[in-house]
Order: C-alpha cells, then structure tokens, then sequence
C-alpha cells in the first residue's frame, strides 16, 4: 500500500492539496536522485559521443542573421528540387525565398565557423572534420536563399550528373527522375548570400571536432 | 532539537519547475538572437512538440504529484529525444533541465 494513503500519515503542508483533494507532503532523496542523475548522464553522454562519432543521426537548423563561413574538401549531393516559398518577417510581412533541396549529402574535411557577438566580445564557434577523416553524411538538407549577392567559384573537378561512367567512358544518367547528382572536389567557392532557415536531417557526424573562443580563427578571413 | 528539513516540502516543485523550465528553453533558445531554430516541416516541429511535452509533465507532476514516476520517466525520455531535434535540446541547456528535472521528480517520494 503506498503509504500516501496510510492512516496518520498524511500531512497538511501548506499548498500541498491536490486539486483531486488529497494532501501530500514528501521530500527529495538526494542519494537517489543522483544515482538516476549520474545514469541519466552518462545516457546523455553516450547519445551525445554517439552522434559526434556519427552513430546517431541528428538534425540541425537555423534561421535568422548569422555569417556561417564553410569550406569542405569533398562535397557529393543529389540535388532534389528548387521551389519558391515565402517567409514571415517578424513585422509581419512576407518575402519570397528559394528553397534548395539537397538529399544524399556527403562531405569530407568540413569546416564551418561562425562569430556571435557578445558583451564580453566576438567568439567564435568552429567545427572541423579531418580532410583524411570519415565522410559527413545527411540525408536531406534545405535552406531558402532570399539573395545571393556574390558568387565567385574556382575548383579543380565539378561533376553535375556525371558521376558514373561506362566501360567505353559515355557517361551514364543514374540519377532518379527529380533529382540531379552534383560532385565537387577542389572546389572553392565564395558565395554571399542571405539564407534565411536551413535545415539538415538525418545528420551523421564524424571525428567532429567543435571549438568555442574568442581566440579561435575562423575557416576563413 | 534536530534543524528543519528544508527538502521537506508539499509537492516537487523543484522537478516540476525544472521539467517546465526545460520545455520553456527548448521553445525559447532556438528564437534567441545567437540562434534561431525554427525550421519548417517535421524535424522544426519535433522540437517545438517536445518542449511543450516537457513544459506540460512539469505542470501535471505540480498538479497531480502522485505522477511523479510517469512524469520524471517522460521527462528523462523526452529530455534525451531532443537531443535528436533540430535545436539539439534547447542548445542542450533545455536537456540538462529536463534530465535534472526527471531525476528529481524520481527521487521525489511522499511520506
């Protein structure tokens, strides 16, 4: 029998009345909250090695103003669409947008930094993968572009529907209807441009290495 | 003459201020000016149901503490899905509420 509702050991603490009209009164057992906090903990840390080490997928998105500087060695997509779609300021008003749809991402030696302003002065957040090391993978990846106001691009290999080749060297279209292989290796690319949400699912990290400073370089000046 | 016991109190409102508080930083953290985390579709959504979730298991172990194993479980599982959500857990502030939160509402017993 729970003892709550043993005779004589009720107790009438103040604002302890249940709304069904029971009284409760209880206290913490801190010997057991930190055996189930230190379990909960070390799950927490596993989830967290986990999908560090790309084991566990996860999702990633953003919205707003931020300048997301990102440079990869190796970058593999299916393009899967480009549609218009409106967003909502936050006065209100809509402005239209183009959203990219990428699936089947894979990218290797990914490095992408950001700066955050704040009282204390400008850090930075870095995330880096070795260039040798295990591929970034996700499954589906967009964000909407309100403007792209610079793009300049020079690269050594840019595949667009092309990644397949026969015996006889033809190329080979393997790509679903809709969808549109891309493959660039060496490529550098400076785009500019006004993103206003991405979103990335299916996530699968790997060796992901996360720095936070303010004496922390970013990928690029 | 022993001191008071301070932990002695009528309901968890500790595990269900802290089971709230977490629902409210998965909902808020993501729409701060350092990050915003509101993306469209399932994934964005996922968050947002997660922290509301969390923010109603704090309101109904303060409620209703005999729940306190329903609620405290719910918020330690919740609290470790939205790691997989697109704001990873309220920037993982919101996670390490609600796993604090469920421990406590676990550790929470009447007497």
């Amino acid at each position: 029998m729970d003892s709550l509702h043993r005779p004589g050991r009720h107790r009438a603490a103040a604002g302890g009345r249940t709304r069904w009209g029971r009284t409760h009164c209880g206290r913490t057992r801190w010997g057991r909250f930190g055996v189930i906090l230190l379990a909960v903990l070390l799950a927490a840390a596993g989830m967290v090695g986990a999908a560090a080490t790309g084991l566990v997928p996860v999702a990633l998105a953003t919205d707003g103003r931020q300048h997301v500087k990102v440079t990869a060695a190796e970058f593999g997509a299916v393009a899967t669409g480009v549609f218009p779609q409106f967003v909502q300021d936050a006065d209100g008003a809509r402005r239209p947008v183009v959203v990219v749809g990428l699936g089947d991402v894979r990218v290797r030696g990914l490095c992408a930094s950001g700066a955050v302003p704040t009282p204390v002065g400008t850090w930075v957040l870095r995330l880096d993968t070795p260039p040798d090391g295990e591929q970034i993978r996700a499954g589906d990846v967009q964000f909407a572009i309100d403007s792209v106001d610079g793009l300049g691009a020079a690269g050594q290999r840019l595949l667009v529907n092309r990644q397949e080749t026969g015996p006889d060297g033809i190329p080979v279209d393997v790509a679903a209807p809709g969808e549109l292989p891309l493959l660039a290796e060496g490529l550098q690319l400076d785009l500019s441009a006004t993103v206003r949400w991405a979103s990335v699912a299916d996530l699968a990290l790997s060796g992901l290495d996360l720095t936070i400073g303010d004496d922390v370089p970013e990928c690029f000046a | 003459m022993t001191a008071p016991d301070r932990t002695r109190t009528g309901r968890p409102l500790g595990a269900a201020g802290c089971l709230a508080a977490s629902g409210v930083a998965m909902l808020l953290l993501p729409s701060s000016s350092l990050t915003v985390v509101t993306a469209p579709g399932a994934g964005g959504a996922t968050g947002l149901l997660i922290g509301a979730l969390m923010i109603g298991a704090g309101i109904v172990l303060a409620l209703a503490p005999d729940q306190r194993t329903v609620c405290g479980t719910a918020g330690i599982l919740l609290a470790l899905a939205s790691f997989l959500t697109p704001n990873l857990g309220g920037m993982l502030i919101g996670m390490l509420l609600g796993l604090v939160g469920g421990a406590l509402a676990l550790a929470w017993t009447p007497i």
